[in-house]
C-alpha cells in the first residue's frame, strides 16, 4: 500500500473553526463569563464571508446547554463589549479585529468596519418576578 | 469533579490505572490549510461549549492558546496566571485540572516547582498551518509510546487526609 493510500484511510485533522487575532488577550481582560465565551465561540464557529453570522436565540440555547434567558443577557453582554455588532438591519457582524472567518480578509474587513475596540460592557440585570401589588393582601385582612 | 458527558466522551478516554481521563491518540491526515502563521478553533473545539466551562476555565485555555507553541510542553507558574486573572492560586489550578480531565489541555512533566502544559492540538492550535499534522501526529505517536507517556501524579486530596 502506498503512502498516499494509508494516508487516505486516516481521519483528517479538524478544519479550523475561525482564526484569533493576537489582540484577543484584551478579550480576556474584560473577564466574561463562561456563557459569554461559549456563545461567543459557538457563533464565530458559525461565521461566513465578512464574518456575518445569523444569531437563533433558541437554536444557541440548546446547543450549549444553557437557559434562553442566559442567551439573551449573554448576547447583550457581547453587544455592550463590542464583539458583537448587530446593525439594524441584516446579519450580525462579529469584531473582525478580534475573530476572523478568513486570516486573509481580516485587514479587508477591519478597513471596512473600523478599528473597533473592545470595551468593558455591564451586564443586563436578572429578571425579577413580579412583585404582589401593595395593599391588595392588606385589603384581604380588612374584611 | 463531575463526569465527563457523553459528548466529551471522544475526546478523553479513562484510564483506570491512574484515575485520570487521558486524552484520546490518534494519527490524523493532513488538512490543507491556509499558508500563514495563526491561531485557530478547531470544529471539535465546539463540543466544549456545552460542558459549562467557567469564565476562569476559558480565560486559562484561551491564554494557553495564545502565549504556548503549538506541540510543545511548556511550564505554566499558577501563581503568575493567577496575578494576571487577579484570582487565588488555587482556583487557578483547579480550573487547570478540569481542563486536563475534559482532555481540553496535557500535562506534561515537572519542570522546576511547576508542570508543563500544551493545549489539546486537535483542538486548538497556535503556528504555520502546514506544521499542524506534524505537530498533532508527532503528539500521538509520542503518547502511544508508553515510555514517553507521562502520568499526571495521581495524588488526591484524601490520600493526604489519610496520611
Amino acid at each position: 500500500m502506498s503512502v498516499t493510500a494509508w494516508e487516505s484511510t486516516l481521519p483528517a485533522l479538524p478544519r479550523p473553526a475561525f482564526e484569533m487575532h493576537d489582540r484577543f488577550e484584551e478579550v480576556i481582560e474584560l473577564g466574561l463569563s463562561g456563557a459569554d465565551y461559549a456563545i461567543l465561540f459557538h457563533l464565530a464557529a458559525r461565521m461566513q464571508t465578512g464574518n456575518r453570522v445569523a444569531i437563533n436565540q433558541r437554536a444557541i440555547a440548546a446547543a450549549i446547554r444553557v437557559s434562553p434567558e442566559t442567551v439573551r443577557r449573554s448576547l447583550s453582554v457581547l453587544r455592550a463589549t463590542r464583539l458583537l455588532l448587530s446593525p439594524d438591519e441584516g446579519l450580525s457582524v462579529i469584531n473582525p479585529v478580534y475573530l476572523v472567518h478568513n486570516i486573509a480578509e481580516r485587514s479587508q474587513l477591519v478597513k471596512a468596519f473600523g478599528n473597533i475596540d473592545v470595551v468593558r460592557g455591564v451586564r443586563a440585570a436578572r429578571r425579577t418576578r413580579p412583585m404582589p401589588r401593595r395593599g391588595h393582601l392588606a385589603l384581604v385582612s380588612s374584611r | 469533579m463531575s463526569a465527563v458527558p457523553a459528548r466529551m466522551q471522544g475526546l478523553a478516554i479513562f484510564d483506570p490505572g491512574s484515575g485520570e481521563y487521558a486524552p484520546v491518540v490518534e494519527i490524523r491526515r493532513r488538512y490543507a490549510y491556509p499558508s500563514g502563521s495563526y491561531r485557530t478553533f478547531s470544529d471539535e473545539a465546539e463540543q466544549l461549549l456545552p460542558y459549562g466551562l467557567s469564565g476562569l476555565e476559558w480565560n486559562l485555555f484561551v491564554r494557553l492558546l495564545m502565549t504556548h507553541s503549538s506541540g510543545k510542553f511548556e511550564k505554566v507558574v499558577i501563581s503568575e496566571i493567577a496575578a494576571k486573572e487577579h484570582s487565588d492560586p488555587a482556583n487557578v489550578s483547579r480550573a487547570l485540572t478540569l481542563l486536563v480531565q475534559i482532555g481540553a489541555v496535557i500535562k506534561g512533566e515537572k519542570e522546576g516547582r511547576s508542570y508543563c502544559y500544551m493545549v489539546n492540538p486537535l483542538l486548538g492550535f497556535r503556528g504555520p498551518g502546514v506544521l499542524h499534522h506534524e505537530v498533532y501526529n508527532a503528539h500521538a505517536r509520542a503518547l502511544a509510546d508508553p515510555e514517553t507517556v507521562t502520568r499526571p501524579r495521581t495524588a488526591t486530596r484524601s490520600k493526604r487526609k489519610e496520611a
